[in-house]
């Protein structure tokens, strides 16, 4: 059919903001990622504790439950180390190196879409789908524990500081693997060695700073260590005993004496704050060849 | 007639090849074609056009205006370069609605447009289907609907009929006339000067970065028909063709490839492209390929280049 018998003319309508397009980017990752088979599986294992305290009948839960279930959740997603490198690798490795590999830069950029919207779409995709396995089952736990329980509303309400903490928790994981996941995917034209490049440092981190750890006995050390910073924090955060880490650490040949988990708080957020510079210059730089 | 795209001593390089060396050449309204052999700077001149990528030297304008981060610009203007299989999971619609949204359109316009460059595409009936089933002719042609969902002023066009079969070869021939007749602008390239002359009234040619040579059609192909071309032809019954093909004295020699290929090498490619179909018809000879060789189209290039060189001094 010619475009003349379809009486075409030039549309002089209006056009939405940025925000729509980050948006329409946002709900195009998130949709793309979806249709991967591996990005569901983890998702349902990431779904796993929501579904037992589905499951278990739960007729009385004491103040001390309702702090144990959160735990347990937020541990569930943190302890696992492999786990969490694998989605955010699955998920974010993909982000920018599947674009460059498949030329979509000219896609994108031949459109009125700024490069910072490109981004924002991109770590805001990633971001929805890092929140489905994390936020949203914390979200739904707690809503779970409220309906099953015999405690008074008052009670949730007292603890739902536990609900905040959990949240803030894995926006910070969220943001460092994102950062660091982004940033891979942005210098590599396949998206495996991105997933790759996570897990390296990942395990490298842990590897070295334990091992400088154990030979000077010197707690500062513990800091490189990316899985150390994210457990010291989750501790602090939901006010976890830490004597009862302490006394693992000496069981474990540790010294014992633990690190401050602000200290790896500025850490992390530092190491975040770092990445995201790096991949916003890298980005706003990048060039189609 | 209106100066749509004006480049004005442009130079753009990568590391240290350079893609495009000094170029200057005014585009006017119409369908223009840049013609040169690969890596003669046509799709980095087109991103430029667009801009996608940023002069190192020099100045790029469209329509009055530098290009470079221009998003009141980018709505005039719809591209079609190459690209890999990521949408694949998506469904035609899909795919041209979400660069709809790209482009900013509202969700009952979006609904229009998407509708209109379908159907323009020919791809209404297929827009269910997912783009992995799609056959290479639907894919250049899906790809040219997201270029003109939120109808652009300016289309451009990197080598779209590459690679593709005579009906949708075709097909894309007629709808970039269309587009011409709507009073719109049209700029593409390719290294075949065939394609580019079915549809184009002017032509710049572009080799190693450098403008050749730009004008008309007319103009362009007298250059370029003074220097012997070298055909490749695969063809059913490779021995009779030649024996027809060498009774004309424009031919200068035949070389056979292997059993069914063969190269032929003219002194006047017009009258051979003129020859050729009607040897086919008559004696009813089946031909899967015939096209000029990357290699012909480099030595007229050299030899253009040459003979600009002596002309100039």
């Amino acid at each position: 059919m010619s475009i003349e018998s379809l009486g075409y003319k030039e549309w002089e309508g209006q056009k939405h903001g940025r925000f729509y397009k980050v948006l329409s980017l946002v709900d195009y990752e998130v949709r793309h990622a979806w249709s991967s088979i591996w990005v569901k599986i983890l998702i349902i294992i990431a779904w796993l504790p929501v579904l037992i305290i589905f499951l278990v009948p739960v007729t009385e839960i004491s103040e001390e439950g309702v702090d144990r279930a959160f735990y347990n959740l937020v541990s569930f997603t943190t302890s696992i180390t492999i786990w969490l490198p694998i989605m955010a690798g699955l998920i974010g490795g993909g982000l920018i190196a599947n674009d460059k590999n498949n030329k979509m830069f000219s896609m994108y950029f031949s459109r009125p879409l700024r490069r910072e919207d490109y981004i924002a779409g991109k770590v805001g995709g990633f971001a929805v789908l890092m929140s489905i396995p994390t936020i949203v089952p914390a979200l739904i736990i707690y809503i779970v524990l409220i309906g099953k329980s015999d405690l008074s509303l008052l009670v949730f309400i007292k603890k739902s500081w536990l609900l905040g903490a959990a949240w803030l928790y894995f926006i910070l994981l969220i943001a460092l693997f994102g950062s660091l996941v982004l940033f891979l995917s942005s210098v590599v034209t396949d998206s495996k060695y991105a997933v790759v490049g996570l897990f390296t440092i990942v395990i490298l981190s842990d590897l070295i700073a334990n091992l400088l750890w154990l030979a000077s006995d010197n707690e500062i050390y513990r800091l490189g260590s990316l899985t150390f910073n994210l457990e010291n924090i989750l501790a602090e955060f939901l006010g976890i005993d830490q004597s009862t880490l302490q006394l693992a650490d000496q069981q474990n040949g540790g010294v014992g004496g633990l690190v401050s988990a602000w200290k790896s708080l500025v850490v992390i957020v530092g190491i975040t704050s770092f990445m995201s510079v790096l991949t916003l210059l890298r980005l706003l730089s990048l060039e189609e060849e | 007639m209106r100066t749509i795209v004006r480049l004005e001593n442009v130079s753009k390089w990568f590391g240290e090849v350079v893609a495009v060396n000094n170029l200057t050449c005014d585009l006017k309204g119409g369908i223009t074609g840049f013609l040169g052999p690969n890596g003669a700077g046509k799709t980095t001149t087109l991103k430029m056009i667009n801009g996608i990528i940023a002069p190192n030297l020099g100045r790029v304008t469209v329509f009055g205006e530098d290009p470079w981060d221009n998003m009141e610009l980018r709505k005039k203007i719809g591209v079609v370069f190459e690209m890999g299989n990521l949408y694949d999971w998506m469904t035609g619609e899909d795919f041209v609605r979400t660069m709809g949204r790209l482009s900013g359109l509202r969700s009952e316009d979006l609904d229009k447009g998407v509708e209109r460059a379908l159907k323009i595409a020919n791809l209404y009936e297929a827009k269910n289907r997912r783009l992995k089933g799609y056959s290479h002719g639907m894919r250049q042609k899906i790809k040219i609907s997201q270029a003109i969902v939120h109808d652009p002023q300016i289309l451009i066009l990197d080598e779209p009929l590459g690679g593709l079969d005579p009906i949708s070869r075709r097909y894309i021939s007629d709808l970039i006339r269309d587009w011409e007749k709507e009073g719109k602008d049209l700029i593409m390239s390719s290294h075949v000067l065939h394609e580019v002359e079915a549809v184009a009234k002017k032509i710049v040619l572009l080799f190693q970065g450098k403008l050749l040579a730009q004008g008309s059609i007319e103009a362009i192909r007298r250059l370029i028909d003074e220097r012997p071309h070298t055909i490749k032809v695969k063809i059913d019954k490779p021995k009779e063709f030649v024996k027809e093909i060498l009774e004309y004295d424009f031919i200068s020699s035949v070389v056979f490839l292997d059993k069914d290929s063969l190269i032929v090498r003219t002194k006047n490619p017009e009258e051979f492209y003129t020859v050729f179909p009607q040897i086919v018809a008559n004696k009813g000879f089946e031909v899967e390929f015939m096209g000029v060789t990357d290699e012909s189209l480099e030595a007229v290039f050299k030899y253009l280049t040459m003979r600009t060189k002596r002309t100039s001094m």
